[in-house]
């Protein structure tokens, strides 16, 4: 036992380069390194855990034996010889027991069955319960370690794409084949052992290092950290161009800036100096300011107080607003379908019927045309004196009447189309009126006394002068404008903008196109052939009037704000600051509470009343001025077109709870109109029923974009 | 026999090729070929066996071309993209392929001028019966030549329909339905107005035995009529024609069904019970006749459907959408709201679906997007055929039980294919 030489001291000598003198000879085992238990027979077994002290396995093959059986060396003290060429003592238990011995050991020793041999040394290892457990592992087909999952597949496929994905191409022959290149320097290297020209290393006795006291051992981690945190002084800013001794022309200093240059405080100016040309490096002279900037930076650099900026890692991604894509906000209108061709001008307004089945438009063709949707057909064309600029169904489904506005005019037409019955009707009740408004007409002329009551003309006895003139065509003096379905006229003393019609279908308001007039809202009654100037007085130019879908309340929009009128109590209920430059057009949420406005400059705004005055939400993604905007009556959808030949598709739901704002979402541009004299789009309906929306422009064309 | 078949250095795969002409049947081999194979190879090679087989070289095969099939799918680029798709299909096993002649390309008769759009188009042995948007419907024959014109509608002609040779029926933007009947020489004896609709009547469709017909209008409602009881027809004393001395009756509807919720776009006879209709309000639903009860009800996702056409060859349905696909759904199926095919080329609306009348793969369908196709249901990615010409909307179409094809459009013209 004392004559071998214990292999662990071996391992020793490489991990422990304290140790003086590894090679002598010890049997007092170190027990956190070696836990060394006396076998029964006396031999030394050693069961230290082999895992703590080796790096790799190439540690242990340092007998250059090469690989020759070891039994070659069962007759030997040694088992071979390290890499200076010294012998290799046999471990301590590494004698062999004859059959006796191995049967004694077998019955006493509770660790025989644990017990292997090393085939590298010759000795006896006692394997521990990891190793066991290792080897169970191992047999059961399992991996090693515990800690591996087996089927864990997780690290090989995420959802997250890979820039270099794993390829499964089979890897190349050339990397089963062994180096040349290795060989050959294999070779170089035996050739100049051999010849003497390496030699092994010689060992420096580790006596004569000396050894140092490190005084700061003790020092605990937080002060060294203090000390380690290094703030970068902040860095000069690189040259630029106008630095150069040769500036490029647009550089250097006209008057002007000269001028400017020298008038300036010298805090304020841009530059310190004058930019300079000069045609060779070599004549450049000393800058006078030299001096002083470096002795200002190192000013800067000592009283400056230096501070870490705290960058935040923010991926630009999350500062989004998180909305839903738009694919799962369908449906919306995606797709042109439909062209509706015919006019031969500019399409200055189109109104969608209430079943659906008809579209009207008017035109600067001075015709109004009335579509089938669904096969884009002309099917009646209605010709006036001038240009159209607006038209409207009535949005009720018990009358069959639309309006036009050309000039000073609003035509009220009967287009017969849909059913027959209530064309019919629509005829009798505007027969009805007519005879009402012929009764009051005469009962007033006997009151005024006034002659002209052969026209079916009426004037107003007020003071003021009547807002508008009524007269009815009918049937009985076969006039040929009956027949083309034209029922009613109201003549204005100014020309028109627009009409919009109460959801009722009794009322409808027309705008006066006037800049000065106080008064250039008009509301008319169907049913008592009336004409009121609602307001005194309006500051601003009217844009648009429209009628809240339930409630008697009117919203004007002037050229900056939005007046939200009570037409009940007649009071201004509230005024909503646009803040754009023109307003152009309006619509109204189907539930009212909600509304959107167009504007010249770009933008579209929604407002939310109950919210406040000032805009929910601005939308800028036209390029151009927005001409219209509309709501959809069924689906949470809103749209908006413009001169730069697009519409915009949005989706705008608006929540029954109060607490939750609305949710706008762009979806889709609807591109396809050509622009034409810089006009785009002029106008946009949406479908009553299906998410579809028809839009018409400048270039003739009327088009449906279905979902 | 196919030298560069045998050199390519892909797979191979065991087929039997097999096929339900007997003229064109081939011994039950199986052979190996190349997985990448496309359709010109496995042409060349039932031709070339086909020459081997037939001594006396009765039939010229220079003109024949097959069309491929595994599993009632369409081979369409190589064998191995095929079989890549068919799940249950084994390579190593010996593969069934089915062949078939190719229907040859409809071949155009002729193109007629008309005054206005052609609405509608139906065709009935050599004679064309067409519904124009200036009110008028008129017969045609196939050499071109008009048969008969008939004014009367005070709207356009939105659909029409053959009884027989001699009666027609047509339905109108006017709300009404006329039923003509003509005499031998086509001059017009006498006109039936069905009255009842309250919008524009879309669509018409007569049933098998000519016994009743039903219709669907934008009023929403669905009505069915009456031919055969003469006795309701009633002599019409308030009919203000004055110039015409055709006596016109006036008729009623039999049942009128409510359920759709938007415009009735198209119906038709499923057999002598069912009709089945479809409609803008996202739906086709199917109808019991007898008891005038909705037997069936399939929801499509916010598209409207805007034709619909029923085989009776292999039971399915087709409809048009307006999301340029054709859809087909299987009405016996349990889960009938599952789309079973969707023909997807088309650009535009679908205006118009027609089936064969004998094969149950072809069908013809006519869209927005000026075109006509002809499509085998097995290949729904691409249609066989494209029937170009026309220079607007193709508004409608229809295949005759002598295979001739006819389109009418919004270029004022019908035309007319031999399939």
């Amino acid at each position: 036992m004392e004559k071998t030489k214990v292999k662990s001291n071996k391992r020793k000598s490489i991990h422990e380069p304290k140790m003086n003198n590894p090679n002598i000879e010890k049997n007092d085992d170190k027990p956190d390194l070696l836990s060394t238990s006396l076998a029964s027979n006396g031999s030394l077994v050693s069961s230290y855990n082999e895992y703590d002290l080796d790096t790799s396995d190439e540690e242990d093959l340092r007998n250059t034996i090469g690989n020759v059986p070891l039994k070659w060396y069962d007759d030997y003290e040694h088992i071979g010889y390290d890499l200076d060429g010294e012998k290799i003592s046999k471990p301590a238990n590494s004698k062999r027991n004859d059959e006796l011995d191995e049967f004694l050991e077998k019955m006493e020793n509770p660790d025989y069955w644990r017990t292997v041999r090393d085939s590298q040394t010759g000795g006896k290892i006692i394997l521990s319960d990891e190793d066991i457990e290792i080897i169970k592992r191992l047999t059961s087909s399992k991996f090693a370690n515990k800690n591996v999952e087996e089927f864990d597949t997780s690290t090989f496929f995420t959802h997250d794409e890979m820039k270099m994905p794993l390829s499964g191409r089979p890897e190349h022959k050339r990397s089963f084949i062994p180096s040349n290149w290795e060989r050959l320097r294999v070779g170089k290297y035996v050739h100049a052992i051999k010849m003497g020209w390496i030699k092994p290393a010689i060992k420096k006795p580790e006596d004569s290092e000396e050894k140092f006291y490190d005084i700061w051992a003790d020092e605990n981690d937080a002060d060294k950290r203090k000390h380690l945190h290094h703030l970068p002084a902040p860095k000069c800013p690189l040259p630029d161009h106008y630095e150069s001794y040769n500036p490029p022309p647009e550089y250097l200093f006209d008057d002007e800036e000269k001028e400017k240059w020298e008038k300036q405080e010298p805090e304020d100016r841009r530059i310190n100096f004058i930019p300079k040309k000069y045609p060779s490096l070599r004549l450049v002279p000393g800058y006078g300011n030299f001096i002083k900037e470096k002795f200002e930076r190192c000013l800067d650099m000592y009283l400056a107080p230096r501070q870490r900026k705290m960058r935040v890692q923010v991926d630009p991604q999350d500062l989004l607003p998180k909305l839903p894509k738009p694919r799962d906000l369908q449906p919306f209108p995606n797709t042109l379908a439909i062209t509706f061709k015919g006019h031969k001008s500019t399409i200055t307004s189109i109104s969608v019927h209430q079943s659906g089945q008809w579209i009207l438009s008017s035109s600067n063709d001075k015709t109004v045309k009335c579509w089938e949707v669904s096969t884009g057909r002309c099917i009646y064309t209605w010709t006036f004196e001038t240009k159209c600029v607006n038209c409207a169904w009535i949005p009720v489904q018990n009358l069959c009447l639309f309006s036009v506005v050309f000039e000073n005019i609003v035509m009220i037409v009967n287009p017969k189309c849909g059913d027959k019955v209530i064309s019919s009707n629509t005829d009798a009740k505007v027969a009805e009126y007519f005879v009402q408004f012929e009764q009051s007409n005469q009962s007033k002329s006997v009151d005024g006394n006034e002659s002209d009551d052969e026209s079916s003309e009426k004037k107003n006895t007020d003071t003021r002068k009547p807002p508008c003139t009524w007269k009815f065509f009918h049937e009985k003096k076969n006039d040929p404008n009956y027949k083309q379905g034209f029922r009613i006229q109201l003549i204005h003393q100014k020309n028109l903008k627009n009409v919009s019609w109460h959801p009722k279908g009794d009322y409808f308001a027309t705008v006066l196109d006037d800049k000065n007039s106080n008064s250039s809202v008009i509301m008319h009654q169907l049913s008592k052939q009336k004409s009121v100037r609602p307001f005194a007085k309006m500051n601003g130019i009217v844009q648009q009037v429209v009628f809240h879908p339930f409630k008697p309340i009117l919203f004007v929009a002037t050229q900056r704000y939005v007046k939200v009128y009570d037409l009940v109590k007649q009071i201004l209920v509230k005024k909503l600051l646009t803040n754009v430059q023109w307003v152009s057009s309006l619509d109204v949420h189907p539930a009212g509470d909600n509304l959107i406005i167009g504007s010249y400059d770009n933008r579209l705004s929604w407002f939310d009343l109950d919210l406040s005055t000032k805009p929910y939400k601005t939308l800028k993604h036209h390029k151009k001025a927005i001409r219209s905007v509309a709501y959809h009556k069924k689906y949470p959808l809103f749209a908006s077109c413009s001169d730069d030949g697009t519409a915009i598709v949005s989706h705008g739901m608006v929540y029954d709870d109060l607490m939750q704002n609305a949710l706008i979402v762009p979806l889709k541009i609807l591109r396809g109109h050509e622009i034409t004299k810089n006009i785009g789009v002029t106008c946009c309906k949406f479908h009553p029923t299906q998410p579809w929306l028809f839009t018409c422009g400048a270039d003739k064309t009327i088009r449906l974009y279905s979902n | 026999m196919n030298g560069n078949m045998e050199n390519s250095d892909h797979s191979q795969l065991m087929v039997k090729f097999f096929t339900k002409n007997t003229k064109y049947s081939i011994a039950d081999n199986p052979y190996s070929i190349p997985a990448s194979s496309t359709i010109q190879n496995l042409n060349a090679l039932i031709i070339g066996i086909l020459k081997s087989d037939d001594n006396e070289l009765e039939t010229d095969f220079s003109t024949i071309e097959f069309d491929f099939y595994i599993n009632g799918q369409y081979l369409s680029s190589t064998l191995d993209d095929l079989i890549q798709t068919i799940s249950d299909i084994k390579v190593e096993s010996v593969i069934e392929i089915e062949y078939a002649e190719r229907n040859a390309a409809p071949q155009p008769i002729d193109s007629i001028i008309l005054d206005d759009w052609v609405s509608s188009i139906k065709g009935l042995n050599d004679l064309i019966l067409v519904g124009c948007y200036d009110n008028s419907v008129q017969i045609w024959n196939t050499s071109g030549n008009q048969l008969v014109l008939l004014p009367g509608h005070t709207g356009p002609v939105k659909s029409v329909a053959w009884l027989n040779e001699s009666q027609v029926m047509s339905s109108s933007h006017d709300q009404s339905i006329l039923i003509w009947h003509l005499a031998p020489k086509n001059k017009l004896i006498k006109t039936q107005k069905c009255v009842g609709h309250a919008e524009s009547v879309e669509c018409l469709d007569i049933s098998e035995d000519r016994s009743k017909f039903v219709s669907g209008s934008w009023d929403k409602m669905i009505k069915l009529w009456n031919l055969l009881d003469e006795s309701e027809l009633e002599e019409n004393s308030v009919s203000k024609k004055k110039k015409s001395d055709v006596p016109t009756q006036i008729k009623t509807p039999l049942i009128t069904l409510s359920g759709h919720g938007e415009n009735v776009s198209g119906c038709r006879w499923m057999d002598e019970k069912n009709v089945c209709t479809c409609s803008w309000d996202h739906t086709i639903r199917l109808w019991d006749m007898f008891s005038g009860q909705e037997s069936q009800c399939l929801k499509s996702v916010n598209k409207i459907y805007v034709t619909i056409d029923y085989s009776r060859v292999n039971g399915l349905i087709s409809a048009g959408c307006n999301d340029s696909l054709v859809r087909i759904y299987d009405p016996r199926s349990t889960e009938g709201n599952l789309v079973k095919i969707s023909l997807t080329s088309h650009t535009g609306w679908v205006s118009s679906v027609c089936w064969s009348k004998k094969d149950q793969n072809l069908l013809v369908t006519g869209s927005y997007d000026n075109t006509a196709k002809l499509w085998d249901i097995r290949n729904p990615k691409t249609s066989m055929y494209d029937m170009v010409g026309h220079e607007d909307k193709v508004l409608c179409v229809d295949w005759t039980w002598e295979n001739l094809i006819v389109s009418g459009a919004a270029d004022n013209t019908f035309k007319m294919y031999q399939a």
